[in-house]
């Protein structure tokens, strides 16, 4: 199974058609080898990755478990901290928040007796087959029920304490197991055969299908209706997963995919390169209006924006991208100068910035103030997420001998603005391939200071004396499909809000949120169709919609042997 | 040395790939050498220590090359004399073998830039070739695994055997910025200490009592229905196994080898208890806790697991800058990590007039370090074994992936031991395989054919195996490292 780079773009070159193969009996023709182009897609035969065992996230277990105990409170001490094979730390870990949960009796609710009466085999076994059916999103297999009672009677028979092993403490070991089960700890997909698809390709159950909407839109397992629905065949058409979909979508806990798809993507929870939102630091005497509750409130503004944009008709992207709808509360809205807003901070509101500063999501606090240094501006980080993050173009690390010491005007370097120095810092001819990309892109946001605040001048040292130096935010910008003299953030924002690059960007990582990875060679034409559809439309929801009704999410493929 | 490997056993070569070879080889060893190490412990810092060394060469101190070498003894004779950062260990000299000029060859080999982030952890403990990780896709580029099990691991596969414990290994972790854990279970299959005291406590001392006390009934019972919850889940893995391609099969297998881990211990439960077993109570301390006390906590818990006799080996996985113990101020200014910032603000370097306070930050954490060391070493100093401690018994490495983080130089990487290893070494010395320190002991120039492959074969004949090797075959030298003894 070969990765196909989406942060290149180079699945999309044109000109590829002599790697295509000749038609097949079906009269579709096979993908070969070489870029993936849409004209190719059409004609090509439906593929898929191959089926791959799949851990749940930490985040995912804990929201399963809440809700299959119907415990929102419980907070299980268990947390994932290696994306490879399970460490025995994990296990134990595992084992210890099974106990834990078991132990709040959330499980009784699927016994279909009284449990702290005598030992009743037909009652152990309806439990097992509803508290297991919840917990591996499927129905028992008659196999499992025979191992999971075997293990009600051992510990029924448990020799050498006194009293005697209860039947309510034989269910919470049963339970415990369920929770450690691999048929619920890993997502298994195995798929069935279907004769209208290629040999190499299985179509997904319903169950398997209802699990994958679930984890992607309320990012736990799935509800009783959506397994109603695996169960009665709805989820077997695009038609019908579209449908249950836009269901889930629908609910409020589709905002928490949103809320968590914001944040990864804006990096809002720190990265092996900077801390989370809140714990950037920032120097006080230079921001004396910093404060913990302007952080949250960064964070809340960003998060919201996006939902706000997801939830407009039309599209949704450009809103993302140039809106100057802003949801603030009191501190936020003093940054900003918004006059007449919130005058607490525990009440935020709806409120329109100033049109001539700020537009779009790139020219808000929260991105600004977490991609910058203590004291200054940073073009340069700035500049390295919206190259990557924002037009998935891939760049190099700086080598580690790199001079990276902060960009502090009057102090790592003469009295001069941000711009003026981190030019200076990085025109050495090793540095230019990369910064003459990366540069400009922030330089268009040097409106903005390392609090994300408005300014107009840099106020940097010159000897003991403080100047002002005017800003210069006009820069020719050459990124992806950005290629063009830009002055300013808005300016910007309105080019990233038409940018195809950006767009394609965008899908590629809600793909990855979807499916926790990168897609495979032979999802490339279920990520395009989704791409050509949001260049055109820009549509959020039907991105979604979209993706969720795809090739990739329908089918899989044999796994390797 | 030699009177140890009297009795040959068919080991040669066989070294760090002595993943699925029968351990009963091992079982014999200790017959015929009574006096061998008993106990192996890893003490592993991330991000180097204060150190100038640049690859071939060491920098002066000055400019943009500035690099200062604190771990570096304050005089260069045999005679350990302890510098800036073993301050803290002034009291346990006599037990220290501080061994300068050894490269992490393997990981100097395969990295980028002498030995990147993630090729200087994978290597650090196995010495071992490395492997692109990018099975799931959302890791960044150049994660990396290991292809070969750590020293530890092996070493608690094969002392087990020699002397089964409750733990083979008890592995535990102080939270901080890194690049990945330097331990291998096995072959791509990491292992992460656990970093919370409390959830340690739990996993390692919960149930022991100190020596004499009898049982409680109500953890005995505990333990028959967590016996039974391991068995069945163990059942359900062997059943799901059969459903699976080969690849996840592996997966799979690697779960279930955890919980017979699992179940081993809740097995050994009877192991009979050292008469010197007096463990804490639980710190209810988290990885979130303050440095001295959360440090401390996680010492005293290995502590109390090799006096309890629960176990033969400890790791102590020590993460980098970038945490609380850090003034706020430099924990993006400088750089994403302090170390980085070792060149910039140098005497004469771009924020010259922040060195003083740098270095001084860099001294207290690395020195807060050994002082977690020097905790360690007064205990198994005032345990009593045989005719001494159970210090002169035991085999203590502290090291890491890199000498100069700023620099990513996996060339003269730390290497402190401590303990006598059973009498394999000779300690309260200081030596330096840098071949140009002969001529001059301060010289700036830098080179050496030892590595951590020596080092690590040193290690395993300190406990009686007879090994000639360990780790990849990028070792310029063979052997043990000489002059230990």
């Amino acid at each position: 199974m070969k990765r196909f780079l989406l942060t290149t773009g180079a699945f999309l070159a044109v000109g590829c058609s002599g790697a295509l193969t000749a038609p097949s009996g079906d009269g579709t023709v096979p993908l070969g080898e070489g870029p993936v182009t849409l004209a190719a897609c059409q004609k090509a035969p439906i593929t898929a990755a191959a089926a791959q065992l799949r851990r749940l996230s930490s985040e995912q277990e804990l929201n399963s478990v809440r809700d299959l105990l119907a415990d929102p409170a419980a907070a299980p001490a268990y947390v994932s901290h290696s994306g490879g094979i399970i460490t025995e730390r994990e296990v134990e870990g595992m084992a210890l928040a099974a106990q834990e949960l078991i132990s709040r009796k959330g499980h009784v609710r699927y016994a279909p007796c009284k449990t702290d009466g005598a030992h009743d085999l037909a009652c152990a076994e309806g439990f097992i087959r509803a508290f297991g059916k919840a917990a591996f999103r499927r129905p028992v297999e008659e196999s499992e029920v025979e191992v999971l009672l075997t293990t009600y009677k051992k510990a029924r028979d448990t020799a050498g304490v006194s009293p005697a092993v209860t039947f309510s403490e034989s269910l919470g070991v049963v339970a415990q197991v369920i929770l450690q089960s691999p048929s619920h700890v890993y997502v298994v997909e195995r798929g069935v055969p279907d004769d209208s698809l290629p040999e190499s390709v299985r179509k997904l159950d319903g169950f398997e299908r209802a699990s994958r909407l679930s984890y992607l839109f309320w990012n736990t397992t799935p509800d009783a209706a959506l397994l109603s629905a695996a169960e009665s065949g709805a989820l077997d058409t695009p038609e019908g997963m579209r449908a249950a979909a836009s269901r889930l979508l629908d609910d409020p806990r589709a905002q928490q995919a949103l809320r968590r798809f914001a944040s990864r993507w804006l990096e809002l929870d720190g990265t092996q390169k900077h801390d989370a939102l809140e714990g950037v630091p920032k120097e006080a005497t230079r921001f004396p209006q910093d404060s913990a509750t302007l952080r949250q409130a960064m964070r809340e503004e960003l998060v919201s924006l996006y939902a706000y944009s997801f939830g407009q008709p039309g599209d949704a992207f450009q809103t993302l991208m140039t809106s100057s709808r802003a949801y603030v509360n009191k501190s936020l809205a003093g940054l900003y100068g918004v006059k007449n807003g919130p005058t607490s901070d525990t009440q935020f509101q709806w409120v329109d910035l100033n049109k001539d500063q700020r537009s779009g999501l790139f020219t808000r606090a929260g991105f600004l103030a977490l991609q910058a240094s203590n004291e200054f501006s940073s073009p340069i980080r700035r500049g390295v997420f919206l190259y990557r993050n924002v037009l998935c173009e891939s760049l190099d690390n700086p080598p580690p001998t790199v001079d990276d010491t902060p960009i502090k005007p009057g102090v790592t370097g003469g009295p001069m603005t941000v711009r003026a120095l981190t030019h200076e810092r990085t025109r050495g001819a090793s540095c230019v391939g990369c910064h003459d990309r990366v540069n400009p892109l922030g330089y268009t946001l040097e409106n903005f200071d390392a609090l994300g605040a408005w300014k107009s001048g840099d106020v940097v040292k010159d000897g003991s004396q403080d100047v002002t130096l005017p800003v210069d935010v006009t820069a020719t910008v050459d990124a992806g499909d950005l290629q063009a003299t830009l002055a300013g953030g808005n300016a910007l924002a309105a080019r990233l809000g038409q940018s195809q690059r950006a767009r394609d960007c965008h899908v590629s990582k809600w793909f990855e949120q979807a499916f926790d990875r990168k897609p495979v060679r032979e999802e490339a034409c279920s990520v395009l169709k989704v791409q050509e559809q949001f260049r055109a439309d820009g549509d959020l929801r039907s991105l979604l919609l979209t993706l969720a009704s795809s090739d990739a999410a329908l089918y899989i493929g044999e796994a390797q042997p | 040395m030699k009177q140890r490997f009297s009795r040959r056993l068919v080991l040669r070569g066989l070294g760090g790939l002595g993943i699925g070879l029968p351990l009963l080889q091992f079982q014999n060893a200790l017959a015929a050498t009574p006096q061998v190490a008993k106990r192996f412990i890893v003490f592993f810092e991330h991000g180097g220590t204060l150190s100038n060394n640049a690859g071939d060469k060491k920098y002066s101190g000055n400019g943009a090359e500035n690099g200062v070498d604190a771990w570096a003894p304050s005089t260069f004779g045999e005679a350990l004399d302890p510098g800036p950062i073993h301050q803290p260990l002034a009291a346990h000299t006599d037990s220290l073998l501080l061994l300068r000029g050894i490269d992490n060859k393997a990981g100097r080999r395969q990295g980028s830039y002498g030995g990147n982030h993630y090729t200087a952890n994978c290597t650090a403990m196995t010495a071992a070739d490395v492997t692109p990780f990018d099975l799931s896709g959302k890791f960044e580029n150049g994660d990396l695994r290991s292809k070969g099990r750590s020293l530890d691991q092996e070493l608690a596969d094969r002392l087990n055997i020699r002397h089964p414990v409750r733990i083979p290994c008890v592995s535990l972790g102080i939270w901080g910025h890194n690049y990945g854990t330097p331990f291998y279970r096995k072959s791509l299959e990491q292992l992460w200490g656990e970093e919370s005291p409390s959830k340690a406590w739990t996993s390692t001392l919960s149930g022991v009592t100190p020596s004499g006390s009898q049982p409680d009934p109500a953890v005995l019972r505990a333990q028959a229905l967590k016996k039974s919850v391991l068995d069945g889940t163990g059942e359900s893995l062997k059943l799901f196994q059969n459903r699976l391609s080969s690849q996840d099969r592996q997966t799979v297998e690697a779960h279930l080898e955890h919980i017979r881990s699992l179940e081993l211990r809740l097995s050994k439960e009877s192991v009979p208890l050292s008469a010197v077993c007096n463990p804490p109570k639980n710190s209810g301390l988290t990885d979130g806790a303050a440095y001295p006390a959360y440090g401390n906590a996680q010492v005293d818990i290995m502590l109390a697991a090799l006096r309890c006799g629960l176990t033969n080996v400890c790791t102590l996985n020590i993460g980098d800058m970038l945490t609380t113990f850090l003034n706020p101020l430099y924990r993006t200014d400088l750089g994403h990590s302090l170390d980085h910032a070792a060149r910039e603000v140098g005497k004469t370097g771009t924020e010259a007039n922040r060195y003083n306070d740098w270095y001084q930050t860099m001294l207290d954490n690395r020195k807060w370090r050994m002082s977690l060391l020097a905790r360690f070493l007064d205990g198994l100093k005032a345990t009593p074994e045989g005719d001494g401690t159970m210090l002169d018994n035991s085999v203590i490495l502290w090291t890491s992936e890199f000498s100069f983080g700023a620099n990513h130089s996996s060339a003269d990487v730390p290497v402190l031991l401590a303990g006598k290893g059973g009498g394999a070494f000779r300690t309260g010395r200081h030596i330096d395989f840098n071949t140009e320190a002969a001529a001059n002991p301060a010289t700036l120039k830098y080179k050496t054919n030892k590595s951590t492959h020596n080092l690590f074969t040193s290690i395993l004949n300190a406990f009686g195996y007879p090994d000639t090797h360990f780790g990849n075959a990028m070792a310029d030298y063979q052997g043990p490292l000489p002059g230990l003894g």
